[in-house]
C-alpha cells in the first residue's frame, strides 16, 4: 500500500513535468500545437565535421578548435539540408572571434550552384541571428567575410531554419519553474478532488479489467498449458525451456543483424515469431491450474502502461514499425509474465533464461572467431551492428556470468557452514571455469566495442560487485581453500581464453576468407586528424565506410529530437545532418514515437525495477539475487546516452523488460 | 456421426477442393508459382463494353441484332484507355459476327491524340493478336477500309502474352480436382486408421468451448461492474449503444474521408460500445450457453482467417477481426447468457426504428428532392441510401410480426410499422436501386412466409384488417404529400449541405454504371422499363449493370492472403467487388470463402429454424441473414455498412444452439 503511494507521488509530479514542459514547449514555439509542442518549422542544424571543414582561405585548426581566414576576404561554402527551399533565419555560435566584429556577406546559391543574392552581414562573438531571405529557394550558403586577413574565427554551432528560436536553457528553466507550480497546484487540487470522490469504493475499474483480461489468459492457458507443459516433467519442461529461450535469442540476434527491425515488411514476421516462442516457453511452463496474480503493483502497472500507451498512439498517428512491438508485448509478454508468477520456483525460469544466454553467448563467440574480423583501429561490433549494441550485449553477459557465480559461492558457503558436508563438488571447476571465462570474454567484447558508456557501466557493476565478491572470497579462503584454487585454476584458463579469442577474432577470419559483414553496418573509429591519415598511409582504404566517434554531435541529436516532440509521436526516424539518425536516449527515443507521455510510465518502470531490484538483491524476495538490481542499472545508464529501445532485436531488451515476471507482486489476487 | 456432420464436411471439402484446383489450374497455365496472383499473365486492361457500341465516323452500333455496321471506306471509332497504366505490349482484339474478312487500320494515339504508331491487320472472327511498339497510349482508333459488319466482344490490353488457351482450362482443372480427391480420401483413411488403432476419440469443439468460456470468465469480472443497473435502465441505455453503433459509421461517411486513422477509430468506437452493451447485458450465473455449433465455428475460423490475412498484409488496428474477436464476441456471449435474449433484440430494432425517424425527418427538411434524378437521401449515393432502407425495413418488418399475433395490437406500435414500411417503400422507389428492390422483395417474401405457422387467430386476422386498413390510410397520405413535401419543404430553408452524386433517372441523359449498362439506346422510363430491358437485353454486361466485368477482374486477381486495397476494374476505375463474397476473397484471399459460406449458410438455417421453433423476434434473423445475402450478390455490403452491421450483431442471437451441440 505504502509502495503504491509513493509511486502515485512520483508519477504525480513526473506528470507534473511534462505537462509543464508541453506547456512552456507550446509557448516557446508560440502556438498550441499538439502535433509538434515547439512548432519549430523546418530547422537543419549544421553537423560539427562541417563547420570544421576547410575553404581555401579558411583553414580549421584543431588545436585552437577554430577557423584562421587567410586572406582579406575569405569565403566558405556549406551546404544546406540537400534539397533547393527557402529559409528564414540563420543562426550563428561565434564561440570565439578575434576581433571585435567582422562584417562580410551571406550568399545565397541555387540548386546549381549559382550565387543568387548576396546579403550584408556582421557577426561578433556569442549568438548571431541573421534574418534571411525567405523568397529564395537555396542548396548552398557562403560566408564572406571582409579584413579578417590573419584573424581567427571559431563557429560552435549553425542553424538554419524557417521559424524563430526562442529557445535558450536559462528562459526554459525560468518558464518551466512557474508552469510547474501551477500545474502541480492543479495536479494536487484535482488528486485531492479525486480521492473525494473514490472515497469507498472497493474496486477500480483499471483494476476489474486488469482482472478480465487475467481471467481470459487463465482459461487459455490452463487449456493449451495443460496439453504442453501439463505433458512433461519437470525436467523436459526445463529442457525445453533452455533450448526455446535459446531460440529465441538467436532469432533476435539474428533479425538485428539482418536488418529486419528497420524493415516495415520483415518486422512483424520477426515479432511474430518472437512472440510465438515467447507463448510456447509459456505454455511449456505450466505446472498446474492457474491462479490470478495481483497486477496492482506500480511495475506492474508501468508494465502494461508502457504497451497500452504505444498502441493507444495508433489511433492518432499512422505509423509502420512502432506499435507492432506493443501488440506483441502485450499478447505474448503479459501471457508469459503470468506464467511466470503462477511457477511454484520462478527463479527456475530464470536459471533457464540465464543458461540459454550463456549458450548463446559461447555460440557466438564462436562465430565472431570465425566470421566476425575485428578490423585494426575500428571498433568491433561483434555479432551485432553497432559496438553499442555488443557493449550493451557484453554488460548483460557479464552480470550473468558474474550473477552466476555470485549464486555459486553463496550455494557453496551456505553448505561449508553445515557440519559434515564439504563444499568441493565434482563439476565445480567447470562451472567456474565456464563463468569466469564467460566473464573475462564479456568484459573483452565491452572493452574490443570500444563503447565508453558500456565499459563505464561495466566498471560500475564491478564497484557494486567486487566487495560482494572479495568477501565471499574472503570466506572460502577460510572454509573451502579447494575451490577457492578450483577458482584461481579457472581465472588462468579465462585469461588464455580471452587470449585465444583476442587474436582469433584479429586474424582468423582473414586467414580462413570468411569475414562477414552486415548490410548498413554501423563502423566507428576514434582516430582523428594525424592519427588518422598516419593510418591511411599503412591501409589505404581501412576507414572506407568508417565514421568518427563525435561525442560533440550527441546534443544536436538530443535536440533534434527534442523539438520534435509531441502528443501522440511520430511515424518513423528523425532525419538530423541529412540523414536518418537515432536518437541515442532511451527518453527521447520513446517519448518521439510514442508521444511525451509514454515517459510516466516508461520512466516509472526504470525506477521499479532498481527499488525492487535493490529489494531482491538484499534478499528479501529473492535470496539475494543480484540480476534484476545489475540489469535495471545497466538499462537505466544505457538510456541516456544508447538506443537501448531494439524492441524484439537485443535480449537486454528483452531480459529487461521480462523481469516483471520475477519482480511483479506474485500474491494470489482474492476476488 | 449423423448425416448433418457428413454433409458439411462434404461441402467444406469440396469447396476447398475447387478452390484449391482452381489455385493450382491457374498457376498451371501460367507457369509461374505465385500466391501473390494465382493468374499471374501481367497486368491486364479490358476496355468496358459499353464502349463498343458507341457510334463512329461511318460507324454504328445496332442494339437490335447487337452488331457494329461500317458504311463507305474509312469508317473509324475512337476507344479511349482509361486505365492508370498507358504502357502496353500486346492489344488482344475479340471479333465475333464478321460478315467477311477485312483490313482494319489501327491508330495508337497519345495524350494529346497525336499519333503514335499504326497497326495494319487483317481482322478474323475470334482473338487478333497485336505487339504494340513502346509508348504511353492514351486512345486507339480503329479504321475499317471496307464497308462490313462485326461485333467487338472484347478489346484487351496485356502485358505479357496469354501462354495458354481456354480450353486447356476445363480439363487441368478436372484432373487437380481428381488429384485433390483421391489425397483426401488416401488421408481419411489413414486418419480413420488412425483412431481406430488408437482407438481415439477425441472431445470435439473443445476448442470453441475454451474461447467461450474465456470470454464468460472475463465478462464475469468485468461486467460486475454494471450489475447494480436497474433493467429498465440497461434497456435505455442498450438503445442509446446501439443508435451510437448505427450512427458512427454514417458520421465517418459523412466525414467524407476515410483515411486510416478515421477507420481506427470507428472500430475503437464500434468496439467500445459493443463491449459496454455486452458488459451490461451480461447476466452472471447462467450456464446455458453451448457454442459447439458449425456456425460459431464458421464464424470463429472466418475470423481468424481474416486476423491471418490482416497480418499478412500489414493492417493492423483496422482490422474489423479485431473488432470481432475482441467486442462483438463479447456481445453475443453476453447475449446468450440473458434470460430474455429478445430484451436486446428488442432494443436493437428500437434503434434502428429510431434511426430511421430520424433520417427521415432530415431528407424531409433537408434533402430535397430533385425531379430527374435518383434520390440520394442521407446519403451521397442513391444505392448506399437504398441498401439503409432495405436494412431498416427490417426492423419494421419484425416488430409489426412480432406484434400481429398480440391480442391487443397497440395503435401506436401498428401506426409506426405502418408509417415506417410505406415510406421506406416510397423512398426506395426514388433510389431506383434494382439490387436493394430484389433484397426487399426477397425480405417481403420471407415475411410472409413467416406468416404462415402463425396460429390463424382471431386477434390475428383483426389485425391484419387493421394492418391493412392503416396502410392504405398510409399509402395515401404519404402517395400524395411525400414527394410533394420532399420537393419542397427543404428548399424553403435553401440549404445545400454537401455534394451528392446526381445520377439521373433512367432513360435521362445517364452517366451512372447502373442506368448507362441500362441503355441510353434503350427508351426506358422508370424502374420497371429498366428491369424489362435488363432481362430482354440478352447481353450479361446489360443484365449485371456492368458488374460481370468488374467480378472477372477481381476473379483474375485471387490469391492466398488477399490485397491491401480495391483494385482497378471498370473503365479503370478503382471499385469494390459489387459481391460480398468477392469482395472478401479480394481482401482476405480465396479460401475464406469456404467459412464465409458456411457461415452464410448456418445462418440462413438457424434463422429459418428460430422462425420455426416462434422465438421471439425470430424472423429478425432470418430477415438480417437474407438482406446481407441478397444485397451481398450484387452491391458491396463494406465492412460497417448498416446490412454488414446488423448481420453482424444478428448472428449473436442464433449463436447458442444448444441442441446441435457437438454437432
Amino acid at each position: 500500500m505504502r509502495e503504491n503511494r509513493k509511486f502515485h507521488i512520483f508519477l504525480l509530479f513526473l506528470t507534473g513535468a511534462l505537462i509543464s514542459a508541453m506547456l512552456v514547449m507550446m509557448r516557446l514555439g508560440g502556438s498550441v500545437n499538439f502535433q509538434e509542442f515547439m512548432s519549430a518549422g523546418r530547422v537543419y542544424d549544421f553537423e560539427p565535421r562541417e563547420l570544421q571543414q576547410n575553404s581555401k582561405n579558411w583553414i580549421y585548426e584543431k588545436e585552437n578548435k577554430g577557423h584562421r581566414l587567410l586572406k582579406k576576404r575569405a569565403q566558405i561554402k556549406f551546404l544546406l539540408d540537400g534539397e533547393v527551399q527557402t529559409w528564414d533565419f540563420l543562426y550563428i555560435t561565434v564561440a570565439q572571434l578575434s576581433k571585435e566584429s567582422a562584417d562580410g556577406l551571406l550568399k545565397y546559391y541555387d540548386g546549381e550552384d549559382k550565387k543568387i543574392l548576396e546579403q550584408p552581414i556582421s557577426l561578433s562573438q556569442g549568438n548571431n541571428m541573421i534574418q534571411m531571405d525567405s523568397s529564395l529557394s537555396i542548396s548552398k550558403i557562403g560566408i564572406l567575410l571582409s579584413d579578417v586577413q590573419g584573424e581567427f574565427i571559431s563557429i560552435a554551432k549553425m542553424q538554419i531554419r524557417t521559424t524563430p528560436s526562442w529557445f535558450t536553457p536559462m528562459h526554459f528553466l525560468s518558464l518551466f519553474a512557474v508552469a510547474f507550480a501551477g500545474v502541480m497546484a492543479m495536479l494536487i487540487l484535482f488528486d485531492f478532488f479525486v480521492r473525494r470522490v473514490r472515497k469507498g469504493r472497493k474496486r477500480s475499474v483499471a483494476w476489474v479489467i486488469l482482472e478480465g483480461i487475467q481471467s481470459g489468459i487463465n482459461v487459455v492457458g490452463d487449456f493449451l498449458g495443460g496439453r504442453l507443459g501439463g505433458r512433461l516433467y519437470q525436467q523436459q519442461r526445463e529442457s525445453l525451456r533452455r533450448f526455446l529461450f535459446s531460440v529465441l535469442f538467436v532469432w533476435m540476434m539474428l533479425g538485428n543483424a539482418a536488418g529486419w527491425l528497420k524493415s516495415t515488411q520483415m518486422y512483424r514476421y520477426h515479432v511474430l515469431v518472437c512472440a510465438l516462442l515467447l507463448l510456447f516457453i509459456s505454455f511449456v511452463s505450466w505446472e498446474g491450474p492457474l491462479q490470478n496474480r495481483s497486477w496492482r503493483g506500480p511495475l506492474m502497472k508501468s508494465w502494461l502502461g508502457i504497451w497500452l500507451g504505444m498502441i493507444l498512439c495508433d489511433f492518432f498517428v499512422v505509423r509502420q514499425l512502432e506499435s507492432i512491438t506493443g501488440y506483441a508485448m502485450l499478447l505474448a509478454g503479459s501471457v508469459f509474465v503470468y506464467f511466470w508468477q503462477n511457477m511454484e520456483r520462478p527463479d527456475r525460469m530464470l536459471l533457464n533464461m540465464m543458461e540459454a544466454l550463456e549458450a548463446t553467448f559461447f555460440l557466438g563467440i564462436l562465430y565472431c572467431m570465425i566470421f566476425r574480423m575485428k578490423r585494426p583501429a575500428v571498433d568491433y561490433n561483434g555479432i551485432f551492428k553497432s559496438p553499442e549494441e555488443l557493449a550493451m550485449y557484453g554488460v548483460l553477459m557479464a552480470v550473468v556470468f558474474l550473477v552466476r557465480l555470485d549464486w555459486f559461492l553463496a550455494g557453496r558457503l551456505a553448505v561449508s557452514g553445515r557440519r559434515g558436508e564439504s563444499a568441493a563438488r565434482r563439476g565445480d571447476f567447470a562451472f567456474c571455469m565456464k563463468n569466469i571465462t564467460g566473464g573475462a570474454l564479456s568484459l573483452f567484447l565491452v572493452l574490443r566495442s570500444g563503447y565508453a558508456v558500456g565499459i563505464a557501466i561495466f566498471m560500475m557493476i564491478g564497484i557494486f560487485y567486487i566487495p560482494n565478491l572479495a568477501k565471499k572470497l574472503y570466506n572460502m579462503a577460510r572454509k573451502c581453500r579447494a575451490l577457492l584454487l578450483s577458482i584461481v585454476m579457472a581465472a588462468i584458463f579465462a585469461y588464455a581464453c580471452t587470449t585465444a579469442v583476442f587474436i582469433s577474432i584479429k586474424y582468423f577470419p582473414g586467414i580462413l576468407g570468411m569475414d562477414f559483414k552486415y548490410g548498413n553496418e554501423l563502423l566507428l573509429t576514434g582516430l582523428m586528424g594525424e592519427e588518422q591519415e598516419l593510418y591511411l598511409q599503412q591501409y589505404p582504404a581501412g576507414l572506407y565506410g568508417v565514421r568518427t566517434r563525435e561525442v560533440e554531435k550527441l546534443p544536436i541529436i538530443w535536440q533534434n529530437y527534442g523539438r520534435r516532440l509531441n502528443l501522440f509521436g511520430h511515424g518513423g526516424e528523425c532525419l538530423v545532418f541529412r540523414r536518418v539518425i537515432q536518437p541515442y536516449n532511451g527518453y527521447l527515443d520513446m517519448a518521439y514515437h510514442h508521444g511525451i507521455f509514454i515517459l510516466l510510465p516508461y520512466a516509472a518502470y526504470q525506477v521499479m525495477v532498481v527499488i525492487l531490484g535493490i529489494k531482491c538483491a538484499a534478499g528479501k524476495k529473492g535470496r539475494g539475487n543480484l540480476f534484476p538490481l545489475f540489469i535495471g542499472i545497466a538499462y537505466l545508464c544505457f538510456s541516456f546516452c544508447a538506443n537501448v529501445e531494439m524492441s524484439w532485436g537485443h535480449p537486454l531488451w528483452l531480459c529487461y523488460y521480462l523481469l516483471v515476471g520475477l519482480l511483479g507482486r506474485p500474491e494470489i489476487e482474492k476476488t | 456421426m449423423n448425416k448433418t456432420n457428413k454433409g458439411l464436411k462434404f461441402a467444406i471439402l469440396l469447396m476447398t477442393g475447387i478452390l484449391l484446383s482452381w489455385m493450382l489450374t491457374a498457376m498451371y497455365l501460367t507457369g509461374s508459382i505465385n500466391l501473390q496472383c494465382f493468374y499471374d499473365t501481367g497486368n491486364l486492361y479490358d476496355m468496358s463494353s459499353g464502349y463498343y457500341r458507341q457510334p463512329g465516323i461511318r460507324w454504328s452500333y445496332d442494339p437490335a441484332v447487337g452488331t457494329i455496321q461500317t458504311e463507305g471506306e474509312e469508317a473509324s471509332c475512337y476507344f479511349y484507355v482509361n486505365s492508370s497504366q498507358k504502357s502496353w505490349n500486346y492489344l488482344y482484339l475479340t471479333i465475333g459476327d464478321l460478315n467477311k474478312n477485312s483490313q482494319w487500320k489501327i491508330e495508337f494515339l497519345d495524350q494529346n491524340n497525336e499519333l503514335l504508331f499504326t497497326r495494319n491487320l487483317e481482322v478474323q472472327n475470334g482473338r487478333n493478336i497485336l505487339q504494340l511498339q513502346e509508348g504511353e497510349i492514351y486512345a486507339i482508333k480503329i479504321i475499317v477500309r471496307t464497308p462490313s459488319s462485326f461485333s467487338i466482344k472484347r478489346i484487351q490490353f496485356r502485358e505479357k502474352e496469354q501462354n495458354f488457351e481456354w480450353n486447356q482450362v476445363p480439363w487441368t482443372f478436372i484432373r487437380v480436382l481428381i488429384s485433390y480427391v483421391l489425397a483426401v480420401f488416401i488421408i481419411y483413411g489413414f486418419v480413420r486408421h488412425y483412431k481406430s488403432v488408437r482407438q481415439l476419440t477425441p472431445r470435439k469443439g473443445i476448442w470453441a468451448l475454451t474461447m467461450q468460456k474465456a470470454y464468460a470468465r472475463m465478462l464475469d469480472c468485468v461486467g460486475a461492474l454494471f450489475q447494480g443497473i436497474p433493467q429498465k435502465g440497461k434497456s435505455g441505455l442498450r438503445k442509446l449503444f446501439f443508435l451510437a453503433i448505427l450512427l458512427i459509421p454514417y458520421v465517418t461517411y459523412r466525414m467524407g474521408n476515410s483515411t486510416l486513422m478515421v477507420v481506427r477509430r470507428e472500430i475503437l468506437l464500434l468496439a467500445a460500445c459493443l463491449l459496454l452493451i455486452a458488459l451490461m447485458s451480461w447476466e452472471q450465473g447462467r450456464q446455458r450457453v453451448d457454442w459447439t455449433n458449425p456456425l460459431v465455428y464458421s464464424w470463429m475460423i472466418l475470423w481468424m482467417m481474416v486476423l491471418v490475412s490482416d497480418f499478412v498484409m500489414g493492417r493492423t488496428i483496422q482490422s474489423a477481426s479485431i473488432l470481432m474477436m475482441g467486442a462483438m464476441a463479447f456481445l453475443y456471449m453476453a447475449w446468450n447468457s440473458m434470460k430474455r435474449t429478445e430484451r436486446l433484440t428488442r432494443d436493437l430494432l428500437a434503434a434502428l426504428r429510431y434511426l430511421y425517424w430520424a433520417g427521415s425527418i432530415y431528407c424531409l427538411f433537408f434533402r430535397p428532392y430533385e425531379p430527374g434524378y435518383r434520390y440520394t437521401g442521407i446519403y451521397g449515393n442513391s444505392n448506399l441510401f437504398a441498401g439503409y432502407l432495405v436494412t431498416v425495413n427490417i426492423a419494421f418488418l419484425a416488430n409489426l410480426s412480432e406484434n400481429l399475433g398480440k391480442e391487443k395490437l397497440k395503435k401506436r406500435v401498428l401506426a409506426e410499422n405502418v408509417l415506417g414500411l410505406v415510406t421506406i417503400w416510397g423512398f426506395l422507389q426514388m433510389t431506383e436501386s434494382v439490387t436493394s428492390l430484389v433484397a426487399y422483395v426477397a425480405e417481403w417474401t420471407v415475411f410472409v412466409w413467416g406468416q404462415f405457422p402463425v396460429e390463424k387467430r382471431k386477434s390475428y386476422q383483426r389485425n391484419l384488417k387493421r394492418v391493412v386498413a392503416m396502410s392504405l390510410i398510409c399509402i395515401v397520405i404519404v402517395g400524395i404529400s411525400g414527394k410533394w413535401c420532399l420537393s419542397n419543404i427543404p428548399r424553403v430553408w435553401e440549404v445545400q449541405l454537401e455534394e451528392q452524386e446526381r445520377q439521373p433517372l433512367t432513360g435521362q441523359n445517364s452517366l451512372s454504371l447502373v442506368t448507362e449498362a441500362a441503355g441510353q439506346n434503350a427508351a426506358a422510363s422508370g424502374l420497371s422499363e429498366r428491369l424489362r430491358y435488363k432481362i430482354t437485353s440478352g447481353e450479361w454486361f446489360d443484365l449485371f449493370a456492368g458488374r460481370d466485368e468488374i467480378w472477372r477482374n477481381y476473379i483474375r486477381s485471387w490469391n492466398l492472403f488477399g490485397h491491401y486495397g480495391n483494385l482497378e476494374s471498370l473503365d479503370g476505375k478503382t471499385m469494390h467487388a459489387h459481391n460480398a463474397l468477392l469482395q472478401m476473397m479480394n481482401d482476405y484471399g480465396i479460401f475464406i470463402a469456404v467459412p464465409f459460406l458456411c457461415m452464410l449458410y448456418y445462418s440462413l438455417k438457424y434463422g429459418i429454424k428460430a422462425v420455426f421453433v416462434k422465438k421471439k423476434f425470430g424472423l429478425f434473423f432470418l430477415l438480417a441473414a437474407v438482406n446481407y445475402i441478397v444485397q451481398g450478390l450484387a452491391e458491396n455490403t463494406p465492412y460497417l455498412s448498416y446490412s454488414w452491421l446488423v448481420y453482424y450483431i444478428a448472428l449473436g442471437g442464433l449463436f447458442s444452439q444448444p441442441e446441435e451441440a457437438n454437432v
